[in-house]
């Protein structure tokens, strides 16, 4: 699974870099339509079994 | 509040369903009023939070009530001319509110690491200690405890001091989607959107809402949570150069990826009622400069500290601004938590801008007479550090801190660990 995680992972941060190089919102790319769809199945296929407490609940 | 936690959205379905059926209805017979919106507000904030944490919550609510009636109290002595009461008001309310974070969230840590370090502390203080220890902080204190000091601030510096009133400030305070880990929000930004408030349900608004939220459940639920346990795994981990790099790097992306998901789902929920929250998140690892990082990363806070600690520090001594930096950025990180490591985290950051301040010019000048992408390194320089600082702050123990710096430092030393053991093997055959 870390391997699944870190290519998304990979990709996203991709998503990020092309959007800022493109002068575009930050997250424009990321909460298009169609992107917003595919990151719903993707969280409904993938999601982690065990969910982690948020780290900055701790703060 | 916990997204991710079934009992959230169950008390939020449970609170929500009756109250706008009631709403449809009340409507529809119109005998609804405005008000009821803002008491729905205000009733769903306070039961999700007691839903969260019902032994930390008479102390919120304390906290809201001292504050409001303290600041309305400040704000009509200023209107009678006695601006020397009033700021005396303020500043005690501020006293008031860091010491009740203080009280809650370092005084163990104040006790027995600080304290500790001079003279030796019983084990047992805690028994003796008049007032009761806590071993785990409320919910949200650290987040809901800035907005009310920022809340205090610019009510004081406010060109108009009107008069606010009480159920617009339980909802300043308490709004559900925010109050447990940000936005931090500023009067200005989220007071004008919650005053008064009323439901305003649109197919924009939901349709925007829905596109944050699947983005930050994305990064919470897929990317963060799945990275997670492997963290954990590698936490251990103090001989091999290579896997603390590893590890660090992973906890780079999850600390990224859960916060992150949380501010957007949090940017979410808010946005399908109308609420528009501040991003904390601009895409923080694309940066190319460490000052460019901070711009983009947990901004709420970091404009928090530019707003309320660096500046007011700093007054007309320009000339020391490096040095109120570093002391800003030093307590931002004690800011994340009552241990060592977070001191040594924000120190790292704070010191790390100095760098960038004294030697980044000259550094430029030289990678762009040598170097064909620049950027690419500037990029990759800033989020090593990153990464680096990212030890700093996952590793609570200061001793496997070190040793891992130390393995970091010299990273030859498993080279020659593995060639002497594979050399000792090679006599032990041999003989």
């Amino acid at each position: 699974m870390l391997g699944v995680a870190l290519s998304l992972s990979i990709v996203f941060l991709a998503l990020e870099h092309i959007a800022v190089w493109q002068e575009r919102p930050e997250y424009e790319l990321l909460t298009s339509p169609w992107m917003s769809k595919i990151l719903l199945v993707l969280t409904i296929l993938l999601a982690a079994n065990i969910p982690a407490d948020f780290i900055y609940f701790e703060f | 509040m916990n997204f991710s936690e079934f009992s959230f959205w169950w008390v939020l379905a449970l609170t929500s369903v009756p109250f706008f059926a009631v709403r449809y209805f009340g409507k529809t017979f119109d005998w609804w009023q405005g008000r009821f919106d803002t008491i729905g507000l205000a009733a769903l904030s306070l039961l999700l939070f007691l839903n969260a944490s019902s032994t930390s919550f008479a102390v919120f609510l304390f906290e809201i009530l001292f504050n409001y009636f303290m600041v309305s109290l400040m704000l009509r002595r200023e209107a009678d001319g006695k601006k020397e009461q009033a700021k005396l008001i303020a500043t005690a309310v501020i006293i008031f509110d860091v010491a009740v974070l203080a009280y809650f969230k370092y005084l163990t840590f104040f006790i027995e690491d600080f304290i500790g370090l001079a003279a030796p502390v019983p084990s047992n203080w805690q028994s003796s200690f008049p007032l009761p220890v806590f071993q785990t902080i409320p919910p949200g204190v650290s987040f809901y405890t800035f907005q009310m000091v920022a809340f205090v601030v610019d009510s004081y510096t406010a060109r108009r001091k009107k008069p606010i009133k009480l159920l617009d400030y339980i909802n300043f305070v308490s709004f559900f989607p925010q109050i447990v880990a940000g936005p931090i929000e500023r009067r200005s930004k989220l007071l004008p959107q919650i005053k008064d408030f009323k439901f305003k349900f649109t197919a924009e608004n939901f349709d925007i809402g829905m596109r944050w939220l699947s983005l930050g459940m994305f990064m919470k639920f897929v990317l963060g949570d799945n990275i997670s346990p492997y963290i954990a795994d590698g936490m251990g981990e103090t001989s091999n150069p290579w896997l603390i790099w590893f590890y660090a790097f992973l906890f780079t992306l999850r600390i990224y990826f859960d916060f992150g998901g949380y501010s957007f789902m949090a940017v979410g929920i808010a946005r399908i009622i109308n609420v528009k929250l501040t991003l904390n998140f601009l895409a923080p690892y694309t940066s190319q400069s460490i000052n460019e990082f901070w711009r983009r990363w947990h901004v709420s806070l970091s404009t928090w500290f530019r707003d309320y600690v660096f500046i007011p520090l700093m007054g007309k001594r320009k000339k020391w601004s490096a040095f109120f930096l570093f002391i800003t950025f030093s307590l931002s990180g004690f800011w994340h938590g009552a241990a060592w490591n977070f001191m040594i985290w924000g120190a790292y950051h704070g010191g790390l801008l100095l760098l960038l301040r004294y030697a980044g010019r000259p550094f430029s000048k030289l990678t762009n007479k040598y170097v064909k992408k620049p950027q690419i390194l500037s990029w990759a320089l800033t989020f090593g550090s990153v990464i680096l600082g990212c030890l700093f702050f996952m590793e609570l123990n200061i001793e496997r801190l070190l040793t891992k710096l130390q393995t970091l430092i010299t990273p030859w030393a498993i080279r020659l660990a593995i060639w002497a053991r594979r050399s000792g093997r090679l006599i032990h055959l041999r003989a």
